[in-house]
């Protein structure tokens, strides 16, 4: 597991990294609600802060096979399947563990959020979702930076016509079609079905689309690291 | 000397790709998104229409992260390896300080005048008079520029700097209020109103869309250009200790 405890080392090197894994997380509990959401905004803007922080993260992936590393690796007692996947479980844990504190502060907080521990199985859901999504788009760039501005931008579209800004029914049909095909439409859903719906079985379709998109999003991106 | 290195900064402007994306690509793309998706649902408190108060507001948010030109060409040609070609030039470095500045201010301007043309032809967005709107484009872009130098000539480490003008964007968009209502208080009331760039620009150009407050008008402009000679003469201390 050295790969696994340099990447959790790595993962806290630079500033903006701490700055979104520690800072931000706490911020967004502090945040007020909004009469369009039955969640605090600071819980339904958390879906955009996990996109970013896993951004960030899986770009250190892309920075070693930039870099060469990888290719270093491959002489090394080491599989690529080994490499990365101590990789993605460091990130996930650490995104994981974050979810799992800003439920904590919400409730201590006194934010009513209705069901936390389903609430933190959503958001648990999504950082790998998110993660996957990360390692797919890096795969289809060859430099850091532009993959990084380009993502912020999708990042962004993706949370306006997901439901992370506003509710999905005010939007047009046509965008509403389209706004399934998203991740983030799918972790709305969940959050609304938490706090709407009684009972819990009903999470279980937009669990399994965002599992779905988890495991197409690793093929994507992990098909250039294996071979 | 000035337009013949004007053309070429801004022909080097033209290929940075990326930041081309960063400034012009995603404001197009998320103001399209937002005016499709509930631009016709969404009506601001103003009393305009909820697309007019959102491409006003991108566009001068956008405004503020233009300054990372000034920063980048600062720092490629008078900070790193390439200051000693730059000086051996016979050109004085201040000239090339200022021409960088200018072109950085006008580019910014240029981008923002695309988005202002492009929100009026196609979402029918009413700007109010053109000659206000290029003069808070330019006020806001101005200071932004100037920001991001100080940072520039400031800052030791160049990564740091450049996350301190994020810092100065985002922190502007936020006291501005547009991703979330902020607390209600008198301290909070002031700086969301009067405290950064974007809420400055938004009362000139709401104030003279509405066709009242005046004085709340010119008390915004007075402001940011107060700010832009302040840190005008900040910039120019800081840059006869550095760069001369």
């Amino acid at each position: 597991m050295t790969v696994f405890t340099f990447a959790l080392k790595r993962s806290f090197r630079n500033l903006p990294n701490v700055f979104l894994l520690c800072v931000l997380p706490i911020a967004v509990i502090f945040l007020p609600t909004d009469d369009w959401f039955t969640l605090p905004l600071g819980f339904q803007y958390y879906g955009i802060l996990l996109l970013f922080a896993a951004s960030r993260m899986v770009h250190f992936i892309m920075e070693d096979r930039i870099n060469g590393v990888v290719q270093r690796i491959g002489v090394a007692p080491l599989t690529h399947l080994s490499y990365l996947s101590q990789h993605l479980l460091a990130y996930s844990l650490l995104l994981v563990a974050q979810s799992a504190l800003v439920v904590m502060g919400g409730v201590v907080y006194g934010h009513d959020l209705v069901a936390p521990l389903w609430l933190f199985i959503v958001y648990a859901f999504f950082a790998v979702t998110a993660i996957g999504f990360s390692l797919a788009w890096c795969s289809l760039f060859r430099s850091k930076e532009a993959s990084l501005t380009v993502m912020m931008c999708v990042i962004m579209l993706m949370a306006m016509m997901g439901g992370l800004f506003w509710p999905v029914a005010v939007m047009p049909d046509f965008m509403q079609r389209i706004a399934m095909l998203l991740p983030t439409y799918w972790l709305v859903k969940s959050t609304e079905i938490i706090t709407t719906a009684t009972a819990s079985i009903e999470l279980i379709v937009p669990l399994t689309v965002l599992f779905l998109f988890t495991v197409a999003f690793l093929l994507v991106g992990s098909r250039g690291e294996i071979a | 000397m000035l337009l013949r290195n004007l053309r070429f900064i801004w022909l080097r402007m033209c290929r940075a790709y990326v930041v081309f994306i960063l400034l012009l690509v995603v404001p197009l793309c998320v103001i399209v998104v937002w005016g499709v998706a509930v631009g016709s649902v969404i009506t601001a408190d103003t009393g305009m229409t909820g697309m007019d108060w959102f491409a006003v507001s991108m566009v001068l948010s956008f405004q503020l992260f233009g300054g990372a030109y000034t920063m980048s060409y600062i720092q490629q040609d008078l900070l790193s390896a390439r200051k000693w070609r730059i000086y051996s030039l016979p050109y004085p470095v201040y000239k090339h300080a200022y021409t960088l500045l200018i072109a950085s201010t006008l580019f910014s301007v240029l981008q923002g005048l695309i988005l202002v043309v492009f929100t009026y032809a196609v979402f029918g967005v009413n700007w109010g008079h053109w000659g206000w709107v290029l003069l808070v484009l330019f006020s806001v872009s101005l200071l932004s520029q100037l920001v991001c130098l100080i940072l520039a000539l400031s800052v030791r480490n160049f990564k740091l700097a450049e996350r301190l003008s994020e810092v100065y964007g985002v922190g502007s968009v936020v006291w501005a209020g547009l991703f979330f209502p902020l607390p209600d208080h008198a301290f909070f009331a002031f700086m969301g109103k009067y405290g950064n760039p974007v809420s400055l620009g938004q009362n000139v150009i709401f104030g003279l869309l509405n066709g009242c407050n005046s004085k709340d008008v010119y008390i915004s402009l007075v402001l940011l250009w107060a700010a832009s000679a302040t840190l005008g003469v900040i910039a120019v201390l800081l840059g006869r200790r550095k760069l001369i």
